[in-house]
């Protein structure tokens, strides 16, 4: 009987609820935070990403040039790994509270332990790994 | 907002929804039945009791030859209202097993929803955090990734409902297939012993007239009408013609849209099996359309909303044999004439339409392009 008291408009009005509510705290939260972001530099090279991988930000210093092509071509795309990681990790301590984690998961957004050498407090802007 | 939380709820609950209703029952009724099978019972027992506390009566108080084949006929009814006593206490501990077996179907597809309604409302919320994340070009690729997972798990679960739902309606079958076949020979055996009343028998269909026939008759006498596969022309090996079973000749726009039709014509009256895809055995809508072209070479979607594919046909009146009439939770295959092919219950022919009771209409596909 249960089944046939079955109520499709209620049960989406309840997750309707529930997700503007998940979404109104991420908000809240970023507000005071700022939009998150993943920065990675090393040497003269700076990347920035937003959440996911988009590149929005990148910087080389005349001095890096020097180098081959194959090398800088090789320590831009390892920052811009590291970069999302990083914003990954910034994002899932941003909705970790709002969000199931298995969607966090699916996202991407995944923390980085301290001692991973991508991690913001592993000596920050020097990493050559 | 509210609107499309509805539409992805709506949509992905439909299977779920479409097996409660199949199981659909009240338990009320149930119980009713088997209190008013348990009260007949008793009385036929207070029957039988009077009858022989009679004969031995009439065997005490008289005695010579009438009196013996009195106490013989007697003792025959006796023996035959055991029988059916028999036979009831059969029927009703398979009333109570289809009713367990129900609620058992009732409980698991009710988890899989909950498990559905979960899984949706776990994507939604990710949704909604996804519409923060700054630049607004990079919420694409997220929200993309939260779909694409919420679809393959719900079809999983789909899946699963759709395993319950077959073994449920089997177990019922099982118990259902049980009896019959207890009632049969106990319905030869009285047949061929006492002779009672023919107004007994007259309801019931096969057996009624022959005292030998006994097959298939039994509760309530329902005429059984075995589901056999349904008789078509014959068809061409190869090329685009495909004969209708109306007389008519008619041709696919390609050899592999051809081949499809005539495999799903060959399909004619299989019966309706949700979630089915086993040719000549039982099939769902989907499962029919997707079998037919698979065997003529190649692969759709297993559900039908996903058959959307190869070319779109803009308007009825350019339908060829082998387009497929989609909704949001069933699909038809065209067989050219104006008719085209569909599993309902069981797999049959009917006038193209773009109405299904409660379904939304997504459109004609050609998926051979």
């Amino acid at each position: 009987m249960a089944l046939a008291d079955f109520d499709v408009e209620l049960a989406s009005a309840r997750i309707a609820e529930q997700a503007s509510r998940a979404g109104a705290e991420v908000s809240a939260r970023l507000e005071r935070s700022g939009p998150v972001v993943g920065k990675a530099a090393s040497g003269g090279i700076e990347v920035q990403v937003a959440p996911g991988g988009l590149l929005t930000g990148l910087s080389i210093h005349r001095s890096e040039l020097r180098q081959g092509s194959a090398v800088l071509a090789d320590r831009i795309f390892e920052l811009a790994q590291r970069a999302t990681r990083r914003a990954g990790d910034r994002m899932y301590h941003a909705l970790s509270s709002a969000v199931p984690a298995e969607q966090l998961e699916t996202l991407g957004y995944q923390p980085i332990p301290d001692d991973d050498p991508d991690a913001e407090t592993y000596s920050y802007g020097e990493g050559q790994r | 907002m509210t609107e499309h939380t509805d539409q992805l709820v709506r949509h992905h609950l439909d299977t779920t929804n479409q097996f409660a209703q199949k199981l659909r029952h009240d338990p009320a009724a149930i119980g009713g039945a088997r209190d008013a099978h348990h009260a007949l019972q008793t009385s036929v027992g207070r029957s039988r009791d009077v009858a022989s506390e009679q004969r031995v009566n009439l065997a005490s108080a008289t005695s010579g030859s009438t009196t013996d084949r009195a106490t013989a006929t007697s003792q025959s009814l006796e023996k035959e209202v055991q029988d059916l006593l028999d036979e009831s206490a059969e029927i009703e501990k398979a009333v109570a097993e289809a009713a367990e077996t129900l609620h058992v179907g009732e409980i698991k597809n009710d988890q899989v929803r909950d498990q559905i309604i979960k899984e949706i409302a776990a994507s939604m919320k990710a949704l909604e955090a996804v519409k923060t994340i700054q630049p607004p070009e990079s919420r694409g690729a997220a929200s993309r990734d939260i779909l694409m997972k919420l679809q393959t798990k719900i079809s999983q679960l789909t899946g699963q409902a759709a395993t319950f739902s077959e073994q449920t309606i089997n177990d019922l079958t099982a118990i259902g297939t049980r009896l019959g076949g207890e009632e049969q020979a106990t319905s030869s055996s009285s047949a061929s012993s006492t002779k009672v009343g023919s107004s007994f028998n007259s309801n019931s269909g096969y057996s009624g007239g022959s005292d030998g026939g006994g097959g298939g008759g039994g509760g309530g006498g329902a005429v059984h009408k075995p589901r056999l596969p349904v008789a078509i022309p014959p068809q061409p090996g190869s090329g685009v013609a495909i004969n209708l079973p109306g007389g008519k000749q008619v041709m696919a726009p390609n050899e592999t849209a051809a081949k499809a039709v005539r495999n799903a014509l060959a399909q004619l009256g299989v019966p309706y099996v949700w979630g089915g895809t086993a040719r000549g055995v039982g099939l769902d809508c989907s499962g029919l359309t997707m079998t037919s072209y698979q065997d003529a070479g190649l692969q759709l979607p297993r559900t039908a909303a996903q058959q959307t594919v190869g070319a779109e046909v803009p308007s009825i009146d350019q339908l060829l044999p082998g387009d497929l009439v989609v909704w949001s939770g069933h699909v038809a295959m065209v067989i050219g004439d104006g008719q085209m092919i569909e599993a309902g219950d069981p797999v049959q022919i009917s006038k193209i339409r773009t109405t299904n009771a409660g379904q939304s209409f997504i459109g004609f596909y050609r998926p051979t392009g």
